[in-house]
């Protein structure tokens, strides 16, 4: 217990890394990546192209005012300062005009003379500056409560040079500047960025715990099949992988492994029952051939040749005993009998009954028999054979009458076509038969019925017949045999029956859905109906 | 016969050469699928065993390697391995004959022995006689002194087989394997039942019977005692 809480927080402490290691992970993290760029893609676009539409129409306007105040210049001539005076007369006309529009008109004269200025002063920007420029300037302001108040502003401004010639011949440069004050925008500007970036920053932590979640979930299931395993390594061989029940590819897993379980348990407990059986029944032969030895070594006088011959009949005897378990054993694991391929039954029935009959016939049976046509299934024609070889060595065993039995032995050898396209395959006799109670017990492994402990054989003939059957996937089942027959003493009663064995092997071509290829068949038949009639 | 036993399980290889020994051949033995190879080809052997699991170069590759070298010689491989699948792997690497452990020593020796009849002109053989008793293929007839007997087709291949081992001995196994082409063995005496039946055809009324059981191990057809 202690060790179990320790290894839980252990796992609790490493769960952050290991959460990090996960393919889930790792995908929700590049996806996450992908989506806050693309985020940050589509927020940038929109607020470039919409900032974009308003600083140019700033800029249009900077240059409609520019040209108008170089029209206002040249209409005065370019001789001498006349045109400059005007041009300064309708910036101060304009400031008042516009909202927010700055001005500047410097003489450079030589000498230089700021003629008029909004700002105090020149920013360093507008020398030499093609196009719309963005500065940043000083505005003076009056507060509501009358108090002088100096901020920075942000504006775009764009600088025009008149050129004009002095009275000497020389020429006087004047830069005009005409300027916005942008604050507004630079507000919009502002929260649109921080906007963005919070949006990007939302997507990213959405991204990481939606991940985080996800791969939780993820480890979780794989941490539920890691514990079913490691159990199941560690003994405990019931354990089966709990299912969400939602049917999705974990549960798929989860059933597919569960199946591979249940094989693995079968296997398991079948070799177990083995080793357990072998224990058990090889056992007490192997101490009596022992007893049976030492005492032939202690005692001079004993008949060493005929301890020998019978030793070695019980060691003949058990080495049939261990070859069959392996078979079983070999077939059950789908490691014996080689690759399945189309086996005729009735064929290899006629085989065994013409193998049988002689001994039959010896043994005072009569031997039937009852082989109809029959599709072919897919299996191997030596375990077919054993199988049928099994049940005839059975009969002919069990099936046996006294001397002064009105009943004459008879074993019915039957294949015949089943309704699904499969193979039945039956030996029946009309012995003492098997109680219900027993029937299902005489397929298991080294059972032997009371009544036939004094025969000889070892209990491994009829689960030998089972997992040929299993091996071909056909149905085994144990019931009725032939009717006995009513004899004139009345001394059987009439309802007896013998045993009975039939195999029920699957058809060899699944059988096609019914729904779907019966249909076209169907519309076929009725015009040629239609024909006849 | 001269013989090649390559079985690594030494307590094995003596129990089986010194058999073979015993039986009138001469034996060589190799303890490993190399040595095996080396002495095999320095040739004039009549039949090789050999074990199908051996340490360094297996069985199965030796033998292989040997028929690629064009070494025509009958080999039966001995194993544990006993499955139709195991079988074919045998023969299809040039086996002759394969005999599955735990095996009994007449069964072994009957079948080496029947392999080293293999050899030669037998199976293009059309007519068998023993004695007095004769079997043309073509004809499939049975005659003995001069009387036609009727056998079913099975007897007849029954009677065939022993007749190609005839002198030799011939395991209920190496019958049901090689007439009846089963690897399994019924617990019931069937084969006895047929070889008893065969019997009354072709013995019942001669003087001499051929059709002798060999206590323990099989059956044979000699005009021997």
């Amino acid at each position: 217990m202690e060790g179990d809480g320790q290894r839980r927080g252990l796992t609790r402490l490493g769960l952050i890394p290991r959460l990090l290691r996960t393919s889930a992970f790792r995908y929700t993290l590049i996806y996450t990546a992908f989506f806050v760029l693309s985020v940050l893609g589509i927020g940038y676009f929109v607020y470039a192209s919409t900032l974009g539409q308003t600083m140019d129409r700033l800029d249009q306007e900077l240059i409609d005012e520019l040209t108008y105040l170089a029209e206002i210049n040249r209409s005065a001539g370019t001789d001498g300062l006349a045109g400059l005076a005007k041009v300064n007369t309708e910036v101060s006309r304009l400031k008042v005009v516009k909202d927010g529009a700055l001005y500047m008109v410097v003489l450079v004269g030589p000498p230089v003379r700021v003629l008029s200025s909004d700002l105090p002063n020149p920013p360093p920007e507008m020398l030499g500056a093609q196009g719309m420029f963005e500065f940043d300037y000083t505005a003076r302001t009056v507060n509501e409560a009358g108090q002088v108040v100096f901020s920075t502003r942000p504006a775009v401004g764009r600088v025009a040079n008149f050129i004009y010639r002095s009275s000497d011949g020389g020429q006087i440069r004047a830069i005009i500047l005409a300027a916005r004050d942008i604050r507004d925008i630079a507000r919009i500007r502002q929260d649109a960025q921080t906007v963005i970036i919070r949006i990007g920053g939302l997507t990213l932590l959405l991204g990481l715990i939606l991940g985080s979640i996800y791969s939780g979930a993820f480890l979780r299931r794989v941490d539920n099949i890691g514990r079913t395993v490691r159990a199941i390594r560690d003994g405990d061989l019931t354990r089966r992988i709990s299912l969400s029940g939602s049917g999705d590819e974990f549960d798929t897993l989860s059933d597919n492994i569960n199946a591979m379980l249940d094989q693995i348990e079968r296997l398991m407990t079948g070799m177990r029952q083995v080793s357990d059986n072998i224990a058990h029944d090889l056992r007490s032969p192997l101490t009596r051939i022992k007893a049976r030895l030492e005492s032939a070594l202690n005692d001079p006088s004993a008949d060493r040749a005929a301890v020998l011959d019978q030793t070695t009949t019980d060691v003949e005897r058990l080495l049939a005993t261990f070859n069959a378990l392996l078979s079983i054993t070999r077939i059950e694991s789908g490691e014996g009998g080689g690759t399945k391929v189309p086996v005729d039954v009735t064929a290899v029935a006629e085989e065994l009954l013409e193998l049988y009959e002689p001994a039959a016939q010896d043994d005072g049976f009569v031997l039937v028999g009852n082989i109809k046509p029959a599709p072919v299934v897919l299996g191997s024609r030596e375990l077919i054979s054993q199988a049928i070889a099994n049940l005839l060595d059975n009969a002919l065993k069990y099936a046996r009458r006294s001397e002064d039995s009105a009943i004459t032995p008879t074993i019915e050898l039957t294949v015949a076509p089943r309704p699904d396209g499969g193979v039945l395959l039956s030996v029946m006799d009309n012995g003492p038969g098997v109680s219900e109670a027993d029937q299902e017990r005489i397929l298991q492994r080294f059972v032997r019925l009371e009544r036939s402990r004094s025969t000889a054989g070892n209990g491994l003939g009829l689960s030998l017949v089972s997992a040929i059957a299993r091996r071909h996937n056909a149905q085994l089942s144990i019931g009725r045999g032939l009717p006995h027959e009513k004899d004139p003493q009345g001394l059987v009663a009439p309802s007896a029956y013998g045993l009975g064995v039939r195999i029920a092997f699957p058809p060899a071509v699944p059988a096609p859905k019914p729904g779907k290829t019966s249909r076209p068949a169907a519309a076929k038949s009725v015009p040629v109906g239609q024909a006849k009639a | 016969m001269r013989i090649l036993v390559v079985e690594d399980d030494a307590d094995a290889a003596t129990f089986v050469v010194k058999g073979l020994r015993e039986a009138g051949h001469a034996v060589d033995h190799a303890l490993d699928g190399d040595t095996g190879k080396n002495m095999s080809e320095n040739g004039g052997y009549d039949a090789y065993v050999i074990d199908r699991m051996l340490p360094g170069m297996d069985g199965l590759t030796m033998l292989e390697q040997r028929r690629a070298e064009g070494d025509e010689t009958p080999a039966l491989f001995l194993s544990a391995l006993g499955e139709v699948d195991d079988r074919v792997a045998g023969l299809q690497a040039g086996g002759d004959d394969y005999l599955v452990k735990p095996y009994a020593f007449s069964e072994l020796i009957a079948r080496v022995e029947a392999l080293g009849r293999r050899r030669g002109p037998q199976n293009i053989q059309t007519k068998f006689s023993v004695a007095d008793l004769e079997m043309d293929i073509l004809s499939r007839t049975v005659r003995r002194g001069g009387r036609k007997i009727d056998l079913q087709p099975r007897e007849f291949r029954l009677l065939e087989y022993l007749l190609r081992h005839s002198g030799q001995v011939v395991t209920r196994t190496m019958l049901l394997e090689n007439v009846w082409e089963y690897h399994f063995d019924p617990q019931t005496n069937v084969i006895d039942v047929h070889i008893s039946r065969l019997r009354s055809k072709i013995d019942k009324g001669f003087d001499k019977p051929l059709l002798k059981t060999v206590r323990g191990a099989g059956y044979t057809l000699t005009d021997e005692d």
